[in-house]
């Protein structure tokens, strides 16, 4: 016939055309190979089922939803219901969030407990620190032992990954489940060497029952 | 009337304002009352659990939904999140269900005692260098003539 | 000239704790009042200039020197030539270490700093 029908047979005159002549609840689905028909389409003109049937709602049934306003009833109720219910709101500070012992928060440098420094200044820290957020500098103590004499910890500019927890072999550097640790100044926020191991000298019983409960998955 | 806990069905009186409020009255008094009503909108009744050196008293109510059902009364009038000391702070916040005590929670000897977020104080933390100056600066100085 | 009085603007060679003005600083650990390491700055040095006027150094923190701490702790003996230390509780320690004894002096193992020593049985 033309070159379109050639090429779409499903978009041929001849079909468009008797489209519009037939009643718009039938329809006629035009086969051939190739083409991208759903199953559900070919099953239906197989079996001469009309695929809107069953949207379809008895008139009565549709007017008294126009003019009672059901679904919006419905909705109401349901938010009548939610009167009824406590609340869910956390009211903090009395009542606080749930955590994880693997939170990710305050960092902390930890000791042994015999009182002896864990961190042995490997650096591996420095090293995987995405931000670069971990200055340290190291030498010989006065007893001969290997530890830091700087290590400084930017909060500014820790990302707050745990990577440094991960990669510290004697478990020295860890991240505490203290988050509130806001500050008005941003200076206060550069923390060194003794910031860090007071904070973890603080939060040891903690991190040592979190660290209990999770090092076998480390 | 219902709670998320036990899957709807009627319990937990305190959900109901009037009624709850009375037992709370009952029980903790006026003053204490009208404390709970500002800080957590509402009045609790619960079991106390323990009292920490700072003086701020814990509470458990297991009829309440689920994260309501630990909370602090603080003990100074000025409170702030960070009076709760760490082995509380662990129960607190639902990492842990023990109660602190000397052998659920020991703690190390190297411990200090507990200092909320002093910021904005004096006594706030002020960052130095641990370390030596690797540099110092030029002090102008006459040397004499020789000779 | 020489330094003055008054604690210079920069870190220069002669800022010592005697230039370091009459405020009151803390130790440089509740422990132990001197550092412990050469390049280690001392907090009183450290500490000073405006930036410190309105601070209670009571409150700063001051954690306690992990050097006089392990020297408390009582050396162990042993019987064997060496010895292995992994800091207590396996996975939740240091990695194992082997300490060679044959010196006859107390050895520290180099992560947690106990020292061990072999037992001299005279024969």
């Amino acid at each position: 016939m033309s070159v379109l029908a050639a090429a779409r047979p499903h978009l041929s005159i001849t079909r468009l055309a008797a489209a519009s002549v037939m009643p718009t609840g039938v329809r006629h689905v035009h086969r051939s190979s190739g083409d991208s028909v759903t199953v559900r389409a070919r099953r239906e003109q197989r079996l001469g089922v009309d695929p809107e049937k069953h949207m379809v709602q008895p008139v009565l049934d549709r007017a008294a939803q126009e003019m009672f306003f059901t679904e919006i009833i419905r909705t109401m109720w349901l938010v009548l219901e939610q009167m009824f219910k406590p609340p869910y709101t956390i009211m903090y500070p009395q009542e606080k969030g749930p955590l994880s012992p693997r939170f990710r928060g305050e960092h902390a440098l930890r000791r042994y407990p015999t009182g002896e420094e864990r961190c042995i200044a490997c650096k591996l820290c420095e090293a995987i620190c995405p931000a670069q957020a971990i200055t340290i500098e190291a030498e010989p103590r006065e007893d001969g032992s290997r530890r830091t004499t700087r290590y400084d910890i930017d909060m500014t500019k820790c990302i707050y990954c745990g990577f440094c927890q991960e990669a510290c072999p004697v478990d020295a550097i860890v991240e505490s489940q203290n988050f509130e640790f806001t500050t008005e100044t941003r200076e206060e926020l550069l923390y060194n060497k003794e910031k860090l191991l007071a904070n973890g000298d603080k939060w040891e019983a903690e991190l040592a029952r979190n660290l209990k409960a999770d090092y076998l998955y480390r | 009337m219902s709670t998320w806990r036990n899957g709807g069905h009627l319990a937990t009186p305190l959900s109901l304002v009037a009624v709850g409020t009375l037992a709370a009255l009952r029980q903790n008094g006026p003053k204490r009352t009208l404390k709970q009503i500002m800080a957590m909108d509402q009045p609790r009744v619960g079991k106390h659990v323990g009292t920490d050196v700072n003086g701020n008293e814990y509470y458990q109510n297991d009829q309440e939904i689920i994260l309501r059902n630990r909370w602090v009364e603080y003990k100074a009038w000025n409170h702030d999140a960070t009076q709760v000391p760490p082995e509380w702070h662990q129960w607190l916040h639902h990492i842990t269900d023990d109660v602190p005590t000397a052998q659920t929670v020991p703690t190390p000897f190297y411990t200090p005692k507990h200092q909320q977020n002093l910021t904005g104080s004096f006594g706030a933390y002020k960052p130095y260098s641990t370390t030596v100056p690797k540099y110092s600066g030029w002090s102008p100085a006459v040397k004499q003539r020789e000779g | 000239m020489a330094a003055s009085p008054v604690a210079p603007r920069f870190m220069s060679t002669a800022a010592t704790a005697a230039n370091a003005g009459s405020q009151a600083v803390v130790a440089q650990a509740p422990n132990r009042p001197a550092v412990w390491s050469e390049h280690q700055q001392n907090k009183a040095i450290a500490m000073t200039g405006a930036r410190f006027e309105q601070t209670d150094f009571d409150l700063q923190p001051n954690p306690l020197s992990a050097q006089e701490l392990i020297a408390q702790v009582p050396v162990r003996m042993v019987s064997a030539r060496r010895v292995a230390c992994d800091g207590g509780g396996g996975a939740l320690g240091h990695p194992k270490v082997y300490i060679n004894l044959d010196r006859g002096e107390p050895q520290p193992c180099g992560y947690c700093g106990l020292r061990f020593q072999q037992e001299h049985h005279h024969h």
